[in-house]
């Protein structure tokens, strides 16, 4: 009964942390302290109408040993998959109050989301990968329009970003892909070009209000699906 | 001397700063430096990361030099941000006094001791005590909030010693001064002149009665003098304050390191990393005291100097108080803030639990 607990609450410790990125506290600089490498896939349905976005998110090696380390050290019964399981849960619940940190966009009008469904969590290449489905709150057709989307940690203590090349310049084509589009339907990935004025206004006004601007907005890409009319 | 070229020499570099300074600012050019930090100092660190994790993979001599490369470019450009370690020891250095060799003693002793920190906090709580690498990492707090006040202190001790010099200098002017007056303070010199030959120094600096007197002190940096074990207990003790707070790379650094089992390795690479620190803090260091001997230099045939180093001094013990008070401050309320929503911090409960479950277990 004592494991049990005290492997929930190092899950909820874990999985809290991975939420925030609260388990360094470095943070006195708003610069991230970590980052997720994320990839999209938008799913359509047999009517062509986007209905969800199937995320992976790859987080940094540092952060996948800190919470690794959290995991192996509750030793319990229970098998790294089934801990890995649970730690996955807890991640999914924190993100659920935070619009799961991605915000969509339809001809600059928000789109509704529904609760997360098919949750993995997954430790590969000392990597650990968390993979869920993001559905839309209802079916949404494209047709002669844009859809927009963007993911980032508000705080910007984690920096997200699409899976790039080697050297970080360019995005991967694997990063943003359709499954089931309609044909013509075209993807880009857009890179951040913060205003240096609205950043160092945010800046100041969050640090005299709250403590840490909250600078992630400014430096998220923007992924784009367009659809022929 | 003639007064215009002093002061030319004085205003006119001084305009030409200010010149530069406002066609910066008015063409927006702090913003742009801004957003451009934060998207290199987001970038050193995932280089940082990267180049570890790439030694635990192949430890070749590409993968070294990566890793010491970046480790010694994080001190570098990490060291010149803001940071109050810097703000203390220019301060410090501006208006107590000190030659460059002490400044550059000083930089080098609290960036080392930085790196050594992280090293030690890291090797003790983890590999020794066992404590999760998360949670070591996350004592950095304490460590800060020890910094900060080790600086009020500094800040008090300062302002006390100034005062006292002060109250020194001022009863100086007149009242005959006593042999023990003269023994306790080089920097209370003044005081040997008497009453006649101080007021006409004031007035009239270049007259006749300027005198080296072989215990007079003005007109240059003493150093030497039974103020000196004193004066080294400050410096020691704004090192410490500095130094204690670890380097937040070289923890991140270690970290990492411990993680990967590759702690040894981290360990050079910390101090590739405290190197590049002590570069900047250095040349930091030695600007503030080339820009007060600038100053004290050109304000020397206007005004006196002695009460006027020591105001100077007052002044700069007061700015490291109130910087201390405040950082004190700042960081005792983020503390209790944050403590149950954000989990940053690991609470002394689950920390001696772990602790005690490992040494049972074990």
């Amino acid at each position: 009964m004592k494991r049990v607990s005290s492997l929930k609450r190092a899950c909820w410790r874990a999985a809290l942390a991975a939420c925030v990125w609260g388990a360094f506290p470095l943070a006195a600089a708003a610069h991230p302290h970590g980052w997720v490498d994320i990839s999209v896939e938008g799913v359509f349905d047999a009517q062509g109408r986007l209905t969800a976005l199937n995320q992976h998110w790859r987080m940094d090696p540092l952060y996948s040993q800190v919470l690794m380390e959290d995991i192996q050290r509750e030793a319990g019964a229970a098998s790294l998959e089934a801990r890995l399981d649970a730690l996955g849960v807890e991640i999914r619940d924190n993100l659920a109050r935070q619009h799961n940190l991605t915000q969509m966009r339809l001809e600059g009008r928000d789109v509704a989301q529904a609760p997360v469904t098919e949750m993995t969590t997954r430790y590969r290449d000392r990597r650990l990968v968390f993979r869920f489905t993001l559905p839309l709150a209802a079916p949404l057709s494209l047709a002669g329009r844009t859809f927009r989307y963007q993911v980032f940690d508000p705080t910007y203590y984690i920096e997200m970003l699409h899976e790039a090349n080697e050297q970080g310049t360019e995005p991967l084509p694997s990063a943003l892909q359709l499954r089931g589009a309609p044909k013509g339907c075209t993807t880009t990935i857009i890179e951040a070009s913060p205003d240096p004025k609205k950043v160092a206004e945010a800046a100041m006004l969050d640090r005299t209000q709250q403590g840490e601007p909250d600078l992630g907005r400014f430096f998220t890409e923007t992924g784009e699906i367009s659809c022929p009319g | 001397m003639p007064r215009v070229s002093v002061k030319t020499a004085f205003w006119g570099p001084l305009f030409v700063l200010i010149a530069l300074g406002a066609v910066g600012y008015v063409s927006g050019w702090h913003h742009q430096v801004m957003v451009r930090i934060v998207v290199w100092q987001g970038r050193l660190y995932h280089a940082l990361v990267d180049a570890i994790s790439a030694l635990e993979r192949a430890p070749d001599v590409t993968a070294w030099s990566a890793l010491l490369g970046v480790s010694f470019g994080y001190g570098v450009f990490h060291a010149a941000g803001p940071g109050h370690g810097k703000i203390v020891l220019s301060t410090y250095l501006a208006s107590q006094g000190g030659a460059w060799r002490r400044a550059l003693g000083l930089s080098a002793m609290a960036s080392l001791l930085q790196g050594l920190t992280a090293v030690l906090l890291i090797a003790v709580l983890v590999f020794g005590l066992g404590w999760l690498t998360r949670e070591a990492m996350g004592s950095v707090e304490h460590a800060e909030l020890a910094s900060f006040l080790m600086v009020t202190l500094v800040g008090v001790w300062l302002c006390w010693r100034s005062v006292i010099r002060l109250r020194r200098a001022l009863a100086g002017s007149d009242t005959a001064i006593t042999e023990r007056d003269r023994s306790i303070s080089s920097m209370s010199a003044p005081s040997s002149f008497s009453p006649p030959a101080f007021g006409s120094m004031v007035f009239a600096p270049s007259t006749p009665a300027h005198r080296h007197s072989p215990q007079c002190g003005c007109g240059h940096e003493h150093h030497i003098g039974p103020d000196t074990a004193r004066d080294w207990r400050v410096a020691l003790l704004t090192v410490l304050s500095i130094g204690v707070r670890p380097c937040s790379g070289a923890v991140l650094l270690l970290g990492a390191a411990a993680l990967l089992d590759q702690f040894g390795r981290g360990v050079i690479a910390v101090f590739a990393m405290s190197l590049g620190t002590a570069l900047t803090v250095t040349a930091l260091a030695l600007l503030s005291v080339v820009a007060r001997d600038w100053v004290s230099r050109h304000m020397r045939p206007t005004r006196h100097r002695r009460p006027w180093a020591a105001w100077i001094s007052l002044a700069g013990g007061a700015l490291i108080l109130a910087l201390g008070l405040s950082l004190t401050h700042a960081k005792w309320q983020s503390a209790s803030n944050e403590a149950p929503p954000m989990l940053g911090s690991p609470d002394a409960g689950p920390r001696s639990e772990h602790a005690g479950g490992l040494m049972g277990g074990g």
